[in-house]
């Protein structure tokens, strides 16, 4: 493999129509193995037009091969990704978070655990840019959604070098190593005040928070009618031997707990704050200590020193604190939820969306 | 892997002599590391995969196949 490389976006001229240059990126290694859009300089130009920012500002590193992110490569790995120029500032945002230190990027491109980033977008700009958060918003073909995922994903392969003949080594991963998983918090149909507010920005603010994930954990309840009856599904579901994040507590990894509209809104009729819930979730998502000895990750656990492991009924937690649950309300019609864990040592990071 | 490499061939680059030891599964990966890391002759030492599934009498006995070679890679400089 060869390793990424610096600076300025090299310009080629490739002969031939629009199926041999997309033949052409293919053996190159760029593409994911689905079709590009070449990122010729017109179209890669319209896109950067939609940010103040310099073409050749230099944004960090991408690990684990740490090519060099400039805005301008964003631009022309969004364009490949098949984004509109308009969905620039998402992408750009985007990868600033996973290039925060706390996002381990790194690790989470090339670990055997497949994880893979998903894109929680809040804020007007969803409903401008059409980023749905409704029916089907994980995985229904829905373009901003799926190019705008795809074009952090081929970021990563590209500049980071998370490939799977060189430092891509997940055992098996998920679809969300090809588009990610971008999807925006229904925030109308939420009871709640929306993630970004909880996180500190203003309600008309507009953010993505991403968090790298091991996969999407699907919770379906539908027979309880009340809201306690289905927080208490959720609680039995995400009690889930197998999954590493229960050996991993001190590493402040988040869990994202995606409610349906439908759940969402008979959980706080039920009289449950965000923070409530939060609180409940954390005191009652906990597996017993002889659960765990000796199995998953159990040698490599990292476990604050409170827990007693001389007690085979000591509770161990999913996370380390209430907040580090992630409480986002997403979907359509229907009574199917979703939790999905943080990868092992990344904790996640929220950039503002910065529009012009 | 990467966080072993990573430790490895910083502490080769404080001038102190380091190796790694990985898996064979991994060994392609923790060469294309060290070199985005600046080192891309940092010695390693490959052992059979898979590692997190054997008892520690097999461990015990990879270790020691493996201990002349680390010494040797240590030792080399």
């Amino acid at each position: 493999m060869t390793a990424p490389s610096t600076g300025r976006a090299a310009r080629l001229s490739i002969d031939g129509g629009f199926v041999d240059v997309v033949r052409y990126l293919e053996g190159e290694g760029w593409t994911d193995g689905l079709p590009v859009i070449p990122p010729t300089e017109a179209l890669v130009a319209e896109t950067l037009s939609h940010s103040k920012r310099a073409p050749d500002e230099v944004l960090g590193q991408m690990e684990p091969l740490r090519g060099t992110v400039t805005v301008e490569k964003v631009a022309a790995n969004a364009v490949m990704a098949g984004c509109e120029p308009e969905y620039f500032p998402v992408v750009l945002a985007s990868v600033r978070a996973v290039l925060q230190p706390d996002f381990h990027v790194g690790s989470t491109a090339c670990t055997t655990g497949g994880s893979a980033p998903v894109i929680v977008v809040n804020g007007p700009v969803a409903r401008r840019l059409g980023i749905s958060g409704g029916t089907a918003c994980f995985g229904g073909n829905i373009k901003p959604n799926a190019t705008i995922g795809r074009a952090l994903r081929l970021l990563m392969r590209n500049l980071g070098g998370a490939k799977p003949d060189g430092m891509e080594k997940s055992t098996q991963a998920w679809p969300g190593k090809i588009v990610g998983c971008c999807f925006a918090e229904n925030e109308a149909r939420s009871p709640w005040e929306p993630l970004h507010v909880e996180r500190g920005y203003a309600p008309e603010a507009s953010t993505v928070t991403v968090l790298a994930v091991r996969g999407i954990y699907p919770v379906t309840e539908g027979t309880q009618t009340t809201g306690q009856g289905v927080v208490e599904t959720v609680v039995a579901a995400m009690r889930y031997l197998g999954t590493p994040i229960f050996h991993q507590m001190r590493n402040r990894i988040p869990v994202i707990v995606a409610l349906c509209p439908e759940h969402a809104q008979e959980i706080a009729r039920a009289g449950f704050s965000r923070r409530a819930l939060r609180e409940l979730l954390y005191t009652q998502v906990r597996m017993p200590v002889r659960e765990l000895i000796g199995r998953v990750y159990y040698g490599t656990r990292a476990w604050p020193d409170w827990i007693d492991e001389s007690d085979p009924d000591a509770r161990v937690p999913m996370v380390a604190s209430p907040d580090d649950i992630w409480l986002v309300v997403a979907g359509g019609d229907g009574r199917h939820s979703a939790w999905m864990p943080a990868w092992g040592v990344c904790r996640g990071a929220t950039e503002p969306i910065e529009e012009i | 892997m990467t966080w072993g490499l990573h430790d490895s061939v910083e502490m080769e680059q404080q001038g102190r002599p380091a190796v790694t030891v990985v898996t064979e599964a991994f060994e392609t990966a923790a060469q294309a590391r060290a070199a985005a890391l600046g080192l891309p002759e940092h010695p390693r030492v490959p052992v059979p995969h898979p590692l997190a599934s054997r008892r520690h009498d097999e461990l015990e006995k990879m270790a020691a196949g493996a201990a002349a070679l680390v010494a040797a890679a240590l030792l080399k400089r």
